[in-house]
């Protein structure tokens, strides 16, 4: 039976809350099946999620988050994977550019950049689970907050390029070889996280830069199709993978 | 004090009782608690409690196929279970009467 689409919310909601809690897997899981059952049984009996949390997402999310147990240790097993991806993504760019070098500003700055964006990003899908945000305001808030990443990232780069010298300046061969370490490292990531996306997204990010740049064009269009075209290429992989999920989820 | 907030802190123990009647599941236990008068304002506020009784050995499950969709958890009572069922009566019949006590007025221990 299909939900109704606010049951479906809710559960997506119990679902992240619970996940941004560091809370097990499995048993996530469970209770989220619970869940959708209950309220396939409310919604055949003309009742709403209501039943469930009394009225109050927050005071439902909060005392299931006391209940169960954390289990970071079972989160932990993805940070590996997250720093290699994370890795990948930074050198690969300036890498196929043939313009890969290491400072200790960015060497340092990045992780940390990297922490802040993930703390923020953390708070704001709590925030949005438990408070039924708006889709205006998931789109003010996000877009911000995709905005601010883009901008603490950008701060390192220039502050790293302008105020130190690299310890190390990749030639030819370094660059050949780092770009091979990055495919490398979102092949592996790809398969610790199960997901295609850690392929997809690299390929469309990448492929059409370093096919436009090995081709015989004037230093502008270069420039300008390898502004544009990635970011097109990264929408078109999204909105294929969102399909392919929903299509998967009607079958089921 | 409403109904629902005392039923909290008594909850492990009804549902015990409502399990050890025979395999019973999420809802059907809220429905069967209502039958009794006990309702909840947060139905939802079984699956934490359950699953902690889970983890606690005090029931087990089992996946079955629903009408309503793919999947759904079916409760029994395993032998702990049973003998903290046993052991919530006695502790709610001395609560049960130290309460009734006090509240008619009657005779101090």
């Amino acid at each position: 039976m299909m939900l109704s689409k606010r049951s479906e919310e809710f559960i997506a909601n119990v679902r992240m809350y619970l996940m941004t809690s560091g809370k097990n897997e499995r048993e996530i899981d469970e209770v989220a099946e619970e869940l959708e059952d209950h309220l396939a049984e409310l919604e055949i009996r003309g009742e709403s999620v209501d039943r469930i949390t009394g009225g109050s997402p927050r005071e439902y999310l909060a005392s299931l988050e006391q209940e169960m147990d954390n289990d970071y240790a079972g989160w932990l097993k993805y940070v590996p994977a997250f720093l290699v991806s994370f890795a990948a993504f930074a050198a690969m760019g300036p890498a196929i550019r043939g313009m890969f070098s290491l400072n200790l500003l960015q060497l340092i700055g990045y992780p940390v950049v990297a922490g802040v964006v993930i703390m923020l990003y953390r708070t704001m899908f709590r925030k949005m689970a438990a408070g039924q945000w708006s889709d205006k305001k998931l789109f003010l808030v996000g877009g911000g907050l995709s905005m601010l990443s883009v901008l603490l990232f950008v701060g390192v780069l220039l502050a790293g390029s302008f105020i130190m010298d690299p310890f190390y300046t990749a030639g030819r061969t370094g660059n050949l070889v780092i770009i091979l370490l990055s495919a490398t490292a979102f092949a592996a990531a790809a398969a610790m996280m199960g997901s295609w996306l850690l392929i997809t997204i690299p390929v469309a990010l990448f492929l059409p830069e370093w096919l436009i740049l090995s081709m015989p064009l004037q230093e502008e269009a270069k420039m300008l199709f390898s502004a544009v075209l990635p970011f097109i290429a990264v929408v078109l992989v999204l909105a294929a993978h969102l399909l392919y999920e929903k299509r998967k989820a009607d079958d089921v | 004090m409403s109904t629902s907030q005392m039923l909290k802190g008594v909850l492990e123990g009804c549902l015990l009782a409502i399990i050890g009647r025979g395999e019973t599941y999420g809802y059907e236990m809220v429905e069967k608690l209502g039958g009794y008068g006990l309702t909840m304002v947060s139905e939802g506020s079984i699956y934490p409690v359950l699953l902690r009784m889970q983890k606690e050995g005090l029931v087990m499950t089992v996946m079955r196929p629903s009408p309503n969709g793919p999947k759904r958890k079916y409760y029994r009572l395993t032998d702990a279970g049973e003998l903290e069922l046993e052991a919530f009566k006695k502790r709610w019949n001395v609560m049960a009467g130290a309460v009734g006590n006090l509240l008619e007025g009657g005779r101090k221990r």
